[in-house]
């Protein structure tokens, strides 16, 4: 009877149903081993990675970097220090001249052309300039990213109120983005960035063409989705922002990582 | 999924099309003057065929008797001569009939007539008519009739027509209208080249913000090339269908002038393009598309960088 007892208080949460209680506390702590280790693995790894430009411009050097799971991680540095290249080696949109690059575990130093959207559509991104399609609704600017990654018209149709709903702009899904303000147009970017569900979203100086109080609003949205879960890449060089978040911040000086706090404040 | 793929590339695909109105014009201009290029070598051909065909079967061997020899004499010889394999027909015209055709074929000049009239005795020779099957061997009946010496005694008068000559004037021009033909056919395809390769660069500039959206959230390079390579597929399309629609047109109104010079072969240019529509058209079609698929694959290698 004990042994069935103890059986059943391990079913919830494990597709495992022990025959024994020994064997059962055991497999019990392999999972919780197993988990901690999934836990404790890192989403986006740099190994002493390099990146030189056509023409010997140095970029990045020797980077080393390991950010977790359900992090947030404010990267700074002056401009030209190699921020946009750290993303643009996120993104694959760059490949390292040296060292390693992993992505959720997946080892994406010489990722396959064919396989880079892949990559892609677990990656939500936002830039400074706000790339929205002037000639469609801001409903349209969201599906399309959708559309153009094969999804179905039924999930399009469920998701794209939904991310529109997240940054609070349900109510103008049919206007243009001309129509709505700055802070608004970038608010519609990250709801396109978040149409993948992604497991990282990577904002490359988002607030940088806003002014503090839609750059804010626009930092508290990337708190919120982090809090459901998404590792946040933040990079920018606002030190108010930096200061307000109190949280882990990466500092590069000319293509080499100069500081990593947990608890950063901005440095220079 | 494939389906909902496709028909959001064609969509695309119609967009990129008339977004830049006037340069899908231009570009379908271009790929209409080469079609019809194309299609002009196609009836020039046929219409020059059908020329050599009948002055071909205009040439012939006529051989003239002696007014003595008799009806068996000739049926021999014609017998001997129908018995060689390169021999097509023999036909026996007697003087009589000669005559008589003489007269129709005067009909409409009575001085020539008035002067047949006042012949009381026919002056015309039994006649042999032969043909080969292939112009070349006429010189071997004349040959024939030359070494063989109980045909001499028989023969007053041979005359070879030499056709052979205006067969050969005829598909010397026949070449070179040909040649000419695909020159401009050439020339209208590499222009075809230039154009396609720049409309959809232009293409790639209007919409490159939708690219680089794409790109990023992870659209497959199948899906960021679909919808040029369906624009290239579409301007072949709409091409042919206008080349179609004017050949039409040109036959037209060509017709009479074709029939009238090829009055006895009974060939209309019409009837002609009937009976090959889809044979000529969809060659055109499927050739521009290769054409104008491989000018997207440059322009998209040039300028679509990843
Ligand atoms: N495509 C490129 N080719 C050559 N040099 C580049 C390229 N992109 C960036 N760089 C150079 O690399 C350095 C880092 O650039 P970037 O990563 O954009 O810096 P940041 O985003 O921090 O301002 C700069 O000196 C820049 O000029
Ligand atoms: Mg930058």
């Amino acid at each position: 009877m004990a042994s069935r007892q103890a059986g059943n208080s391990y079913e919830d949460g494990y597709i495992l149903v022990p025959p024994s209680i020994l064997t059962s506390r055991f497999l019990w702590y392999t999972v919780i081993c197993l988990g901690q280790l999934v836990n404790s693995s890192t989403m986006i790894t740099f190994k002493n990675v390099s990146k030189i430009y056509p023409g010997q411009q140095i970029a990045l050097k020797n980077i080393n970097l390991d950010i977790k799971p359900g992090e947030f991680v404010s990267i700074v540095g002056q401009s030209g220090t190699g921020k946009t290249t750290l993303v643009k080696l996120i993104l694959a949109e760059e490949r390292p001249s040296k060292g390693k690059i992993v992505i959720g575990g997946w080892d994406i130093t010489g990722i396959k052309y064919r396989e880079i959207p892949t990559l892609r559509r677990q990656i939500g991104v936002v830039f400074q300039d706000f790339k929205l399609l002037p000639r469609k609704t801001l409903y349209e600017n969201v599906a399309f990213a959708l559309e153009v990654a094969g999804e179905s018209n039924e999930k399009i149709s469920e998701i794209v109120p939904q991310v529109l709903k997240i940054v609070g702009l349900e109510s103008k899904v049919n206007r243009y983005p001309t129509q709505i303000s700055g802070g608004e147009q970038q608010r519609v970017v990250v709801a396109r960035s978040l149409a993948h569900r992604p497991k990282i979203l990577v904002a490359d100086e988002p607030t940088g063409n806003l002014d503090s109080i839609n750059s804010r609003d626009i930092i508290e949205l990337l708190k919120k989705i982090n809090d459901f879960g998404t590792t946040v890449v933040l990079v920018t060089h606002n030190r108010e922002i930096v200061n307000d978040l109190r949280k882990r911040v990466i500092t590069i000086e000319d293509g080499v990582v100069v500081s990593d706090q947990k608890r950063g404040k901005y440095l220079l | 999924m494939l389906f909902l793929s496709l028909s959001r590339v064609i969509r695309f695909s119609a967009q990129n099309f008339a977004r830049n109105i006037w340069l899908s014009i231009v570009t379908i201009t271009i790929v209409v003057l080469t079609l019809f290029s194309v299609t002009t070598l196609v009836f020039v051909n046929a219409v020059m065929e059908q020329a050599i065909q009948l002055v071909e079967s205009k040439v012939d061997v006529s051989v003239y008797f002696k007014p003595t020899v008799t009806a068996e004499q000739i049926f021999a010889v014609q017998t001997n001569l129908e018995a060689l394999d390169y021999v097509r027909d023999v036909e026996y015209v007697s003087k009589s009939q000669a005559l008589e055709k003489l007269r129709v074929r005067y009909n409409n000049s009575p001085l020539i007539l008035e002067s047949l009239k006042e012949l009381n005795d026919n002056p015309l020779n039994d006649t042999l008519i032969v043909r080969t099957h292939d112009t070349s061997d006429y010189q071997k009946v004349i040959d024939i009739l030359n070494a063989t010496p109980q045909y001499a005694v028989l023969i007053e008068n041979k005359n070879f027509d030499d056709n052979q000559a205006v067969v050969r004037r005829l598909e010397r021009i026949a070449a070179e209208v040909t040649g000419v033909g695909w020159a401009v056919t050439i020339f209208f395809s590499i222009i075809a080249i230039l154009v396609i390769v720049n409309t959809i660069r232009i293409a790639i500039y209007t919409h490159r913000s939708e690219i680089s959206i794409m790109k990023l959230v992870g659209a497959s390079n199948w899906f960021v090339r679909g919808p040029f390579i369906g624009e290239a597929i579409f301007y072949a399309l709409v091409g042919t269908l206008i080349t179609l629609g004017i050949s039409y047109l040109v036959t037209n109104v060509s017709d009479p002038f074709v029939v009238n010079l090829l009055g006895q072969t009974d060939f209309s240019l019409l009837r002609y393009m009937n009976q090959n529509v889809v044979h000529i058209f969809g060659i055109e079609f499927i050739g521009m598309v290769f054409v104008s698929v491989f000018s997207t694959s440059i322009a998209l290698t040039r300028y679509l960088r990843v």
